[in-house]
């Protein structure tokens, strides 16, 4: 599946609006001849760049209003459960993505929902105004697989910043950037062609070197090698490699909204707390949360593991049986260790709790993680939170919230050292 | 002290013979009382496994059936010494390869004799179940050159009490001996003398490759026969182990029914053969297992069960998951093991379908172990 305007036929047909009247002159056509084979990406990719150019041009005229109205239209489109581009995506994104169905709708809905009105328009004023004469044209996204919405919010940060954008998918998971580049011709269609998107394998070179040399600035999602690799060729690239995050609780007890952080995206996430760190005996922590963790896992449910993800899981959770307390169930492994250290590290949709340390001695001991923590979810009293917020800061954190908002970043997060909407004006 | 309990597994493994009732399975009741009694010595003496018990919430009091012993993954052994007593006065320890990424597995072994009680029969019963006495040629490390192998401990016991004057290993600090397997076997095919030939699956594909390669294909005579060994562990293979087998079949000009695959790890004190040499040679075993010439057969003190990857529970009889194993022979150490092999289980016996490939990375979550290995080197 693909979107690439300037190309594709289906891109550069005219869609008929659900709630603003259809096309008319859809019905006069003559019968559409057999499709033919889709031109490569490698090839089609320069046409289609022309073309949302081209595009911009009009883009950058509409207002930020009508900017705003458009990407929030779309918005609601894919939180509507009828909606047919989103009844579209929750046939295909479970098995491409290997998630279950309620994870991809509860992905679904956390990524648009915090796209409003009130959240672009205060973005944009933010990091919008003043635009610059001499910014960028035309926006380029690699996203990496699995956490489909990963890339979304540059996506979103382009369009409202009146710059098309091309969209790289996974070769093996192209389903959610092409049905959220069909979704704007559907439910924006007065911005235009904003959203190219296509799948391809980072071996077709070809490919993403049409994609590096045509567009002004690059978004790249992926591990900090590909991240690295990909700016070597491409200086100046945005770029966000793998992260993690934690929790630190400072508290009686482990709020349900934790466990769903660390259920949510199969535990695969930066936003993922990978380990909760809590002021108070962890074992104690870890029976309460493996007594709540059956009911939320029926939220946010896992796919059957494969044998070896099962393996691997099952062994983690033996050695930290050996040396504190574990339990288990279908989707969730719930984990205390007696002493605070970070390998071997737990595996996905197991919640480690170890003891807290001080906020300096927690520092200490994710320094060898150098500056890829992403986000500290904190519990407890202010001065507490300060106190660790700070002595995290040089770690790269980009976000402090509660237990349950890991998982719910706000569309205008900057993370990873990016002002995301301001490297687009 | 164990020895009451040695005593009584090897007991039992002597009441098994072939002509007993007792050779393919024990009462459920005999080995639920046997493997009710180790665990509660394990559990009573090895204060990890004990505290590992307690979490599972599993006691020697509260134990419903055999099958809920809380299984260890074979992973565990490289990490925790699972033994009832110092390891520093084990008679034997084993100690896994390290062809996987890590330090290596332990298993200590207080003493021998229940792991020797559990080798000799059933060897004999599905590699010498015609009771020849065979010159063996072996294609691994002896004991001598690998002290810690369990494998090489059980080969060196097949050259020493089953093997016939010139029985060896082809074995040098490089790998297989491959020219001087060529000697011997060739020398094998002229004398007329039956040989049995073990070696790892990646040593005979090797020995297979050099015959292909020369055109110098080796027949053997009659009787003789071929154990391949770890054919899901260790170095790269380029075929499967029905290939294989059917290749060294064709090499050797001997019966696929003469080429016999062994199922065994360090953490295990009992070990898994096909029938395939039993069946073409004893009726009853023909009619008891029937078209399961290529699953493996454990000894009756020794019960596998396929386990569901995501909550442990065993999965009922012809289902795919991991394997465990409640193993009689392992007195000292832990007897229920799990371990990261994928299969199925069909009235006890094992069909194999390789090893469990680690889990794919997904997402935008750091590699933590990654990282801290690297910083680790740096």
């Amino acid at each position: 599946m693909r979107w690439l305007p300037g190309v594709d036929d289906e891109a550069d047909t005219p869609l008929p609006r659900p709630d603003h009247g259809a096309v008319d002159h859809l019905h006069d056509r003559d019968p559409a001849p057999p499709p033919l084979p889709p031109v490569p990406v490698a090839l089609a990719l320069p046409a289609s760049i022309a073309t949302l150019r081209r595009a911009g041009e009009g883009l950058r005229r509409t207002s930020i209003e009508a900017r705003i109205a458009g990407i929030c239209r779309v918005a609601r489109s894919w939180l509507d459960h009828d909606d047919e581009l989103r009844q579209q995506a929750m046939e295909l994104l479970p098995e491409e993505c290997g998630l279950s169905e309620p994870m991809v709708a509860w992905g679904l809905d956390r990524a648009f929902e915090v796209i409003t009105a009130e959240s672009l328009g205060a973005w944009w004023e933010d990091e919008g105004a003043p635009t610059r004469d001499d910014g960028p044209r035309l926006s380029g996204h690699i996203l990496a697989g699995n956490v489909f919405v990963s890339g979304l919010p540059p996506v979103v940060a382009s369009v409202l910043a009146g710059v098309p954008a091309v969209v790289k998918a996974p070769a093996d998971q192209p389903t959610f950037p092409a049905l959220l580049a069909k979704s704007f011709a559907i439910h924006a269609p007065e911005l235009g062609p904003c959203i190219a998107a296509a799948g391809w394998s980072r071996a077709d070179e070809r490919a993403t070197e049409a994609l590096l040399e045509g567009v002004d600035v690059v978004f790249a999602f992926g591990s900090d090698e590909s991240v690295a690799a990909l700016r070597e060729r491409r200086p100046g690239l945005h770029g966000f490699g793998h992260r993690y995050s934690i929790a630190v609780v400072v508290g009686d007890e482990v709020p349900d909204g934790l466990i769903a952080d660390a259920l949510a995206w199969d535990g695969a996430g930066c936003l993922t707390p990978r380990y909760v760190f809590v002021d108070g005996d962890p074992t104690a922590f870890a029976r309460a949360a493996a007594t709540r963790a059956p009911t939320i896992v029926n939220e946010l449910p896992a796919l059957p593991l494969s044998a070896g993800a099962g393996a691997e899981r099952s062994s983690w959770l033996a050695q930290a049986a050996f040396s504190g307390w574990s339990a288990h169930g279908p989707g969730w492994g719930v984990a205390s260790l007696p002493e605070a250290r970070l390998n071997p590290a737990p595996p996905p949709r197991v919640m480690c709790f170890l003891p807290l340390p001080e906020p300096a001695a927690l520092h200490q001991l994710l320094r060898p993680l150098g500056s890829r923590l992403q986000a500290v979810a904190v519990l407890g009293p202010e001065e507490r939170r300060a106190a660790y917020a700070d002595a995290l800061a040089p770690l790269g954190v980009s976000r402090v919230c509660g237990p349950g908002e890991l998982q719910r970043p706000p569309i205008d997060w900057n993370h990873d050292d990016v002002r995301i909407l301001a490297s687009l004006v | 002290m164990s020895d009451h309990l040695h005593e009584r597994v090897g007991r039992m493994i002597r009441h098994s013979k072939p002509a007993s009732g007792r050779f393919w399975n024990w009462p459920d009741a005999a080995f639920s009382m046997l493997s009710r009694a180790l665990f509660m010595h394990q559990y009573d003496h090895c204060a990890p496994y004990r505290h590992y018990c307690d979490v599972r919430g599993v006691t020697p009091t509260s134990l419903p059936s055999w099958d809920r012993i809380p299984t260890v993954p074979t992973d565990v052994f490289k990490s925790v010494d699972l033994c009832t007593f110092d390891p520093n006065h084990a008679a034997l320890t084993f100690m896994t390869s390290g062809t996987t990424v890590g330090t290596r597995g332990k298993h200590h072994l207080r003493r021998p004799v229940s792991y020797m009680e559990s080798l000799g029969p059933w060897f004999d019963a599905f590699m010498l179940p015609d009771g020849l006495r065979l010159r063996t040629l072996v294609l691994a490390p002896s004991r001598a050159v690998d002290p810690t192998s369990s494998l090489s401990y059980m080969l060196q016991w097949a050259v020493d009490h089953r093997g016939a004057t010139g029985s060896r290993f082809l074995w040098t600090e490089d790998g297989p001996d491959l020219e001087q397997a060529v000697i011997e076997l060739r020398r094998a095919g002229t004398s007329g003398e039956p040989i049995m030939l073990l070696g790892t699956a990646r040593a005979l594909e090797v020995l297979f490759e050099l015959a292909l390669d020369g055109d110098r294909l080796m027949p053997l005579p009659r009787d003789s026969r071929v154990m391949e060994t770890g054919g899901f562990k260790g170095a790269e293979q380029s075929m499967d182990g029905g290939e294989l087998r059917e290749e060294l079949a064709r090499a050797f000009a001997i019966k696929p029914g003469a080429i016999v695959s062994e199922y065994g790890m360090t953490e295990l004190g009992s070990q898994g053969y096909h029938p395939v040499l039993r069946m073409a040679l004893d009726k009853p075993t023909r009619r008891r297992l029937g078209a399961a010439s290529r699953r493996f057969v454990f000894p009756p003190w020794c019960r596998v069960r396929a386990v569901d990857p995501d909550t442990l529970e065993v999965l009922p009889e012809g289902e795919e998951g991991l394997l465990a194993f409640w193993d009689l022979s392992n007195v000292d150490s832990v007897l229920a093991v799990q371990t990261a092999d994928v299969g199925l289980v069909r009235d006890g016996c094992v069909e194999l379908h390789g090893r469990a490939p680690g889990a794919t990375p997904r997402g935008c979550s750091l590699a933590v172990d990654e990282i801290l290995a690297g910083a680790a080197k740096a």
